[in-house]
C-alpha cells in the first residue's frame, strides 16, 4: 500500500529505496569475486602506465615496457583511466582498484535498474532480468577500463532513449560524456554507433514518414542528433592522438591475426555461456510472439548488438545491458499473457495479482525515497576500507589480490630473489603481471597492448611459440631468449623439458622457468640447481 | 501448342535446381571427403557387406579392440559400402551428390508448393545450401539434413491442416532414419516442438484455438509414442534411444571435436545472416508461424549455436519462415515505392512457376544422373573432361607417409598414435588391420581414450606417462602441430620421414635402432603457413 501522506524529508534521504538495495547487493556480488576481478593481465599495464603519467605529467606516446617492439609508436589512448586506476593504486594497492572496480560496475547495474523501472515495469521482471544481465556480464567483470564502457553505453543508451521519447535535456550530456568516454576507454566508438542509429533512424523517418507531422519531427530530430555527433567528434578528439584517435577502432579491427587468436575477440563458445543463450533465445521467442513491439531504433540496436555479441565475446556483457530493457518488458509481457490466459481463482493468477501489488508499492517507495544516502554512505565506506587495504582496524574485511592459480606470483618471487637479468619470453597473459611487478628493472616480451605487437608483426612470431609449432627455437634465439617464463600446463613447457637446450630451475604448479643451457647461463644453473617439474593440478584427471 | 511429350521432357523449376546443384556437388567432389569420417564408413560397410554382420564391438582400434559398439549408421555405412563396390570413390561422390541435390531441389519444390514467389524460394534454397556447404559431405549426416526436412516439412503441414493421417508416414521414416545415422533424435526434437507448441496453445492460447489445438496435441503425442517404438527397430532394439544422450554426455569430446564447436563467426558469416534473419522475420514479419514451428525454431537455433554440425538442420526448418516472412516485409508500407518491381517480379515469378507446374515428367533430371552413371562406366573413375578422379586429398590426408609407413612394416613397431582424422584414412586403407588409437566414432572410445587423445596432441604435461600407458611405438602426426615439435626435440623419439602434411617417429628402442640408423638425419619439413 502507498504510504498515507507526505513522506517526511528526512526519511527521503535515509530510507533505502529498492534501487539501493540492489545496488548494495550488486556490489556484495562483484566484490565477492575477490581475486577473480584481477583475472586479467592487462590491469598491471595500466596501473603503471597511470603512475608513469602522475609523475612525468605526460602520455607515454612510444612503447617502453618491452624489448620485442622497444620504441614502437604506442599512445595510452585510455590514460585517464590508467591515471584513475594509478592513484587508486596509489592509496590503497589493488584493494582499492578492485573496489573502484565493484563501484562502477554496480552502478551500471544501479542506472539501468533504474531506467527499467521509470519505465513502470514490474519490479519482479526487472529484479530477473538483473539477475540473467549480471551472470553474463560477470564473464567480464575485471579491473580494466572496459568497465567504463560497460557504464556509458547504458547511460548513452539510456540519454538516447529518453531523448526520443521527447526529452531533450538528455541529448545535452552526451557530447562531454563522449569526451570523458574517449579518453577512459577505446570502447567510446560504441557511443558513435549509437547516436549513428538514432540519427539515421530519423533521417528515414524525415523521408519517407507517412505524417507530414512525423516527417518534420523527423527533420528536427535528425539535425539535433546530427549536431550531437559533430559535437562529440570534436570533444572525443580532444585527447592524446587528437582526431586520429577516431580510426584506432578500425585499425584495430583491420589486424585479423589478433582478432582471430585474442581469446576476447573470439566468438563466443556457447558450450560456456547458457545464460547468454538464454537471453538470446528468450527475446526472440517473446517478439515472434508479439509480446513486446520494438521500434525501428530498437530493431537496428537489437540487431546491431546481436552481430557484435556473436562477433566477439567482448561485446556479450554490453548486450546483455543495452537490451535489458527488452528482456524485462518481455518477461513482464509474457507474465501478463500467461495471468490473462488463467481462470480467475486460479493459484498462479493469484500470486501474479498479488506479486503486481508489490511491485506496485515498491515502485512508489522508490519514487519517494530518492535520494539514495544509504547507498552513497556505503559505497563511500566500502571505498575507505578498500583504500586502507581492506582492513576494519584490525580486521581484514576485504581480500582482493592476484590469483596465485592464474599468476606466476611465486614464479616472479624466484625470480626477484635469485636476480634474474637477460631476456624474458612469457605468454601475453603474464605481460602485464610481469609489468606490474618487474617494470622498470625487466622488460617484457609481450603483453595485453595488441595493437602494439599486431602492428609490428611481432604477434605471428610469438604465436608460433605459444602454439609450440616447429621452428620456436628460431624465435627465442631471434630475440636472445635467455628466460623463459612460460604456464606449467601449456604445450611449450612440454617442448622446454624436452630440448637439451633448456634447463628447469623453478616449477610450481602454475608456472615454470627455464634457462638456455648455454655457457653464459651455467653458472646461474649451478647455482639454481635443475629442479623436478611440478605436474599442474587438473580437476577430474584419471590419467 | 505443349503436348504431353513437352511436359515429360520440360524441366520444372526443381529439376533446374536439382540439376545445378548435382553438377555443383560433383565439381567440388574430392572436397565431400574432407570430412575425416567418410573413409572410415565407406570401408565399414565394404566389410560389413562381406560379412553379412553388422558389428557388435570394434575391431578397428587397439584402444577399444572388443568392447561393445552401438554402430548406429551401420544402413549408411552398408550403402556406402555398397556404392563403393559398385564404383569407387567416385561412385560415391555420385551417390553423395544425388542425395544432396534431391534435399535442395526438394526445399526448393515444398516453398514453391506453398506458394512462394519464385524469387524468395529460390533466394531462401541458396542461403540453405550457403549454410551448409561447409557440412556437407560424404557421409550419414546427409540422410539426417534429408530426413529433417520431410519429418518438418510433414508436421507442419499437420499443424495447418490437422489431417492425422500423413503423420502416420512419419513412423517408417523414423524406421530407416534410426538405422541411417544418429541423428534420428531430431525427428523427436521436430514432432516434440511442434506438440509443446499445440499443449501451450491449449492451455493458455486464444479460446477459440484451444479444441483445435488439443486435437493436434493429441495426435503428435501419440505419435512421439510411435516413433519411440519405431525407433527401437534396430539391431540393439532400444539401447539406441539412449545413445544421443551417451554422446552429449561426452563434455570432454564435445568441447574438443570441431563439428561439435560452436560457430566461429569470424569466418562463418552465412550462419550470422540466417539467424539474424531469423530474428528480422520475428521482429517484422506479420506472418506468425505457429507456435510448434518457433519453438522448433528456437530449437535448432539453440543446436546450431551449441554445435555447428547442426547449422545445415537450422537452415531447412528456419527456411519456410524465413521465405514467408521476407515476402511479408516486402509488402510493408515503407516499400511502397517499390511496389511497381514487387507487382512485375511476382507476376513474373506466378508466370514461370505455373510453366514449371505444367512440367510433370522430371525425365531430365534422371537423364541427367543415367548420363554421369554410364559416363563414369565408360570413363574409368573419371565423369567427362572436368569431374573426378575422386580421391582423398593428399593436401589433407597422410597418403605419402601411409605409404611410408606400409612399405617399412611401422605396424610392427608398436602401437601406433595418429592425429584424430588420420583415423578414417587408417580404416579405409587398412580395414580391421588399421589398429587405430581413435577416429571419428566416439561411441566404442572411453572417456579416457579421449581424453588421453587430446592430451597427447595438445603435449599436455602428462603426455609421455599416456603414451607409455598405451605402449605407443609409433607417431603419425600433423607436420605442423606442437606433438611434432616436441618430438622432434624429444630424446626418446626419433623422426624418420617428414613431409609437409605428416611425419612419422618411432620410439627409440633397441628393436628400432636399425630403422633410426637408416633413416638418419631426417628433419621436420617445411610447411606452407
Amino acid at each position: 500500500m502507498p504510504a498515507a501522506g507526505p513522506v517526511p524529508p528526512l526519511a527521503r534521504w535515509l530510507m533505502p529505496s529498492i534501487e539501493d538495495v540492489i545496488f548494495l547487493c550488486m556490489l556484495g556480488v562483484v566484490l565477492s569475486q575477490g581475486s577473480g576481478l584481477f583475472g586479467d593481465g592487462d590491469t598491471g599495464w595500466h596501473i603503471r602506465t597511470g603512475e608513469y603519467i602522475l609523475q612525468t605529467h605526460s602520455i607515454p606516446r612510444q612503447d617502453f615496457y618491452s624489448y620485442t617492439v622497444s620504441g614502437t609508436p604506442w599512445v595510452a589512448h585510455e590514460w585517464l583511466s590508467e591515471v584513475v586506476l594509478a592513484a587508486l593504486h596509489r592509496y590503497g594497492g589493488l584493494m582499492a582498484v578492485g573496489v573502484f572496480t565493484g563501484l562502477v560496475i554496480s552502478a551500471s547495474i544501479f542506472i539501468l535498474l533504474r531506467y527499467m523501472m521509470r519505465l513502470g515495469l514490474n519490479v519482479f521482471s526487472v529484479l530477473v532480468t538483473i539477475v540473467f544481465v549480471s551472470m553474463v556480464t560477470k564473464i567480464h567483470w575485471l579491473a580494466r577500463p572496459h568497465i567504463f564502457s560497460f557504464f556509458f553505453t547504458v547511460a548513452a543508451t539510456i540519454a538516447l532513449e529518453r531523448y526520443e521519447k521527447g526529452e531533450i535535456r538528455h541529448l545535452y550530456i552526451l557530447a562531454p560524456m563522449m569526451f570523458l568516454w574517449t579518453n577512459l576507454h577505446s570502447g567510446f566508438v560504441i557511443g558513435f554507433a549509437l547516436i549513428g542509429v538514432y540519427a539515421i533512424g530519423n533521417i528515414f523517418r524525415a523521408l519517407w514518414a507517412a505524417s507530414d507531422a512525423i516527417r518534420e519531427l523527423g527533420r528536427a530530430r535528425a539535425t539535433h542528433l546530427l549536431w550531437t555527433g559533430g559535437l562529440s567528434l570534436v570533444a572525443s578528439s580532444i585527447n592524446p592522438q587528437g582526431p586520429a584517435i577516431l580510426l584506432f577502432p578500425l585499425r584495430h579491427v583491420g589486424m585479423t591475426l589478433h582478432i582471430n587468436r585474442i581469446s576476447e575477440w573470439i566468438s563466443p563458445d556457447f558450450h560456456n555461456l547458457f545464460v547468454f543463450e538464454v537471453l538470446v533465445l528468450f527475446i526472440l521467442l517473446v517478439l515472434w510472439l508479439g509480446v513486446v513491439r520494438i521500434n525501428s531504433f530498437e530493431v537496428s540496436l537489437l540487431l546491431l548488438w546481436a552481430h557484435l555479441s556473436f562477433f566477439s565475446v567482448r561485446f556479450v556483457p554490453l548486450f546483455a545491458l543495452t537490451q535489458a530493457p527488452l528482456i524485462a518488458r518481455g518477461v513482464d509481457g509474457l507474465a501478463q499473457h500467461v495471468r490473462a490466459a488463467l481462470r480467475a481463482g486460479h493459484p498462479l493468477r493469484w500470486i501474479g495479482d498479488r506479486l503486481g501489488r508489490v511491485s506496485h508499492d515498491l515502485c512508489h517507495q522508490s519514487r519517494e525515497f530518492d535520494r539514495h544516502l544509504i547507498a552513497i554512505v556505503i559505497s563511500a565506506a566500502v571505498l575507505i576500507v578498500g583504500i586502507e587495504g581492506g582492513a576494519l582496524g584490525v580486521y581484514a574485511a576485504l581480500s582482493i589480490h592476484h590469483d596465485k592459480t592464474a599468476f606466476p606470483v611465486g614464479a616472479v618471487d624466484f625470480m626477484e630473489k635469485n636476480h634474474f637479468e637477460g631476456r624474458l619470453f612469457h605468454t601475453d597473459l603474464y605481460g602485464g603481471y610481469l609489468i606490474y611487478r618487474l617494470y622498470p628493472r625487466v622488460k617484457v616480451a609481450i603483453d595485453g597492448r595488441g595493437e602494439v605487437y599486431g602492428r609490428t608483426g611481432f604477434f605471428e612470431k610469438w604465436l608460433t611459440v605459444f602454439d609450440a609449432l616447429p621452428g620456436w627455437e628460431n624465435i627465442l634465439d631471434e630475440y636472445h631468449v635467455g628466460t623463459v617464463l612460460w604456464p606449467s600446463n601449456k604445450p611449450t613447457t612440454a617442448l622446454l623439458r624436452s630440448s637439451p637446450e633448456w634447463a628447469l630451475v623453478y616449477s610450481d604448479e602454475t608456472a615454470s622457468v627455464f634457462v638456455r643451457n648455454d655457457a653464459a647461463h651455467q653458472d646461474l644453473i649451478r647455482r639454481l640447481g635443475r629442479v623436478s617439474y611440478v605436474f599442474p593440478k587438473e580437476k577430474g584427471d584419471g590419467d | 501448342m505443349e503436348t504431353k511429350v513437352d511436359r515429360w521432357i520440360l524441366p520444372s523449376l526443381s529439376d533446374a535446381v536439382f540439376i545445378a546443384l548435382f553438377f555443383r556437388v560433383l565439381f567440388l567432389g574430392s572436397q565431400l571427403f574432407n570430412d575425416p569420417d567418410a573413409g572410415m564408413h565407406i570401408r565399414m560397410g565394404v566389410d560389413m557387406l562381406s560379412s553379412w554382420k553388422v558389428p557388435r564391438v570394434d575391431v578397428y582400434s587397439f584402444t577399444s579392440q572388443g568392447l561393445p559398439y552401438l554402430d548406429h549408421e551401420w544402413l549408411s555405412q552398408a550403402v556406402f559400402g555398397s556404392v563403393y563396390a559398385v564404383g569407387g570413390l567416385t561412385a560415391v561422390v555420385i551417390f553423395s551428390s544425388l542425395i544432396i541435390a534431391v534435399t535442395f531441389a526438394l526445399l526448393f519444390h515444398l516453398l514453391c508448393r506453398e506458394g512462394r514467389t519464385l524469387w524468395s524460394a529460390l533466394g531462401v534454397t541458396l542461403l540453405a545450401i550457403a549454410a551448409s556447404s561447409p557440412s556437407l559431405s560424404a557421409r550419414p549426416h546427409v540422410f539426417t539434413i534429408l530426413l529433417a526436412l520431410v519429418f518438418f516439412s510433414i508436421v507442419r503441414s499437420h499443424a495447418r491442416d490437422r489431417s492425422p493421417r500423413r503423420l502416420w508416414v512419419l513412423l517408417p521414416l523414423m524406421v530407416l532414419w534410426a538405422n541411417l545415422h544418429g541423428g534420428f533424435v531430431m525427428g523427436f526434437i521436430i514432432v516434440g516442438a511442434f506438440c509443446i507448441g499445440a499443449g501451450g496453445v491449449a492451455v493458455v492460447g486464444k479460446r477459440e484455438d484451444r479444441t483445435n489445438a488439443r486435437a493436434e496435441f493429441r495426435h503428435l503425442a501419440a505419435i512421439l509414442i510411435g516413433l519411440l517404438v519405431a525407433a527401437m527397430c534396430n539391431p540393439w532394439g532400444p539401447k539406441l534411444l539412449l545413445f544421443p544422450f551417451r554422446l552429449v554426455g561426452q563434455d570432454y569430446a564435445i568441447d574438443h571435436i570441431q563439428e561439435w564447436r560452436s560457430p566461429d563467426f569470424h569466418e562463418d558469416r552465412v550462419t550470422e545472416l540466417l539467424i539474424l534473419g531469423i530474428f528480422l522475420i520475428a521482429i517484422l514479419s506479420r506472418r506468425l508461424p505457429s507456435m510448434g514451428e518457433i519453438l522448433c525454431i528456437l530449437a535448432f537455433v539453440h543446436l546450431s549455436l551449441f554445435a555447428v554440425r547442426n547449422v545445415p538442420l537450422l537452415a531447412m526448418i528456419s527456411s519456410f519462415a524465413l521465405s514467408g516472412g521476407f515476402e511479408d516485409i516486402v509488402t510493408r508500407p515503407i516499400f511502397s515505392r517499390l511496389r511497381p518491381v514487387g507487382i512485375w517480379l511476382s507476376g513474373k515469378s506466378r508466370e514461370i512457376l505455373a510453366q514449371s507446374e505444367r512440367a510433370r515428367g522430371h525425365l531430365l533430371p534422371v537423364v541427367v544422373a543415367l548420363g554421369v552413371l554410364t559416363s563414369l562406366t565408360i570413363g574409368g573413375g573419371r565423369i567427362g573432361p572436368v569431374f573426378g578422379p575422386y580421391e582423398l586429398s593428399p593436401k589433407r590426408y597422410p597418403v605419402e607417409a601411409f605409404a611410408f609407413f606400409e612399405k617399412e612394416q611401422l605396424a610392427d613397431r608398436g602401437n601406433l598414435f595418429h592425429a584424430y582424422f588420420y583415423g578414417g584414412y587408417w580404416i579405409f586403407k587398412k580395414g580391421a588391420d588399421a589398429r587405430v588409437f581413435i577416429d571419428g566414432r566416439q561411441d566404442p572410445y572411453p572417456a579416457q581414450v579421449v581424453k588421453g587423445y587430446f592430451k597427447i596432441s595438445g603435449s599436455d604435461p602428462r603426455w609421455r606417462e599416456i603414451m607409455d600407458k598405451y605402449r605407443i611405438g609409433v607417431v603419425v602426426f600433423q607436420t605442423n602441430s606442437s606433438l611434432s615439435a616436441l618430438l622432434s626435440e624429444d630424446s626418446e623419439w626419433a623422426l624418420i620421414y617428414s613431409d609437409p602434411v605428416a611425419s612419422i617417429f618411432v620410439k627409440r628402442t633397441p628393436q628400432n635402432a636399425d630403422l633410426i640408423a637408416k633413416y638418419p638425419g631426417v628433419r621436420l619439413a617445411a610447411v606452407n603457413p
